[in-house]
């Protein structure tokens, strides 16, 4: 029998204060809802709440390290999408708009008093 | 000197970063200097659309696009076409020695005040009177 390994591509953390969240959702929830959530995302949420944007910014922010990406702006945090949601568990993925690359990865969501984060893994 | 436009950017980067206004001088670096985060360079792009009244497209102010373009980014290292395209697309960003040590992880040091006062003026029409290219 082959036993398949898999190798660790890259590992991402990322945090943010729901304080910070909460100021820049109460001053912007149009624009976010416009320009940072994709297509997929505005259908499911009509009114995004406060925990749920800081963990989608924490999942996808966690997940540009991961893949060893450079910071895309909107246009790479729209391109990014939770697959999959059980408890605190993800699986996500990004389509880098323009070129071939695809990432593939989990993560777990982790709080701590104001500070919601995310911890994403790539396996390649 | 007309300065509406610096003192403007000064106050938008003020509440957006949580500094002193007399921190925020056209040579200090976003990143390094005023502690910018991810979620600060967007909630920065919202406040200047709202302050100035105008639309900032993905790609204008903050470059990234020439990272989806295997031409101009080769393992983690912007290439000398890469270079040259942020130096035509993008010529109010100073890049000063960044073509020395050209990781694109790096590239955000060189996002500066005085980068978004350019880009503002030239969007605008107008001088801010601090980004040392006055238009009078």
């Amino acid at each position: 029998m082959t036993v398949k390994t898999r190798r660790l591509h890259g590992v991402g953390v990322d945090l943010v204060s729901r304080s910070r969240m909460k100021m820049f959702l109460s001053r912007h929830r149009d624009m976010i809802t416009r320009r940072f959530l994709n297509d997929s995302e505005r259908r499911r949420r009509t009114n995004i709440g406060l925990t749920e944007l800081a963990e989608l910014f924490t999942a996808k922010e966690a997940f540009f390290k991961a893949c060893n990406e450079p910071w895309m702006g909107l246009g790479g945090f729209r391109g990014m999408r939770i697959t999959e949601r059980r408890g605190d568990g993800f699986t996500m993925e990004w389509k880098v708009a323009g070129t071939r690359r695809c990432y593939r990865g989990e993560g777990v969501f982790f709080r701590d008093g104001d500070l919601v984060g995310a911890h994403t893994m790539i396996w390649s | 000197m007309n300065n509406e436009i610096f003192k403007k950017v000064q106050e938008t980067l003020a509440g957006a970063l949580g500094v002193d206004a007399s921190d925020v001088t056209p040579d200090a670096s976003l990143k390094r200097d005023l502690g910018a985060e991810s979620i600060d360079f967007i909630d920065i792009i919202f406040r200047l659309e709202k302050s100035f009244d105008l639309k900032i497209p993905a790609n204008d102010l903050f470059p990234s696009h020439i990272f989806t373009n295997e031409r101009f980014v080769k393992e983690g290292m912007v290439t000398p076409e890469g270079i040259h395209e942020l130096r035509t697309k993008l010529p109010y960003l100073d890049l000063g020695a960044f073509d020395k040590d050209p990781q694109v992880v790096k590239l955000a040091d060189y996002f500066t005040v005085k980068m978004i006062l350019r880009y503002l003026e030239e969007r605008l029409g107008k001088s801010s009177g601090c980004s040392g290219t006055c238009k009078s």
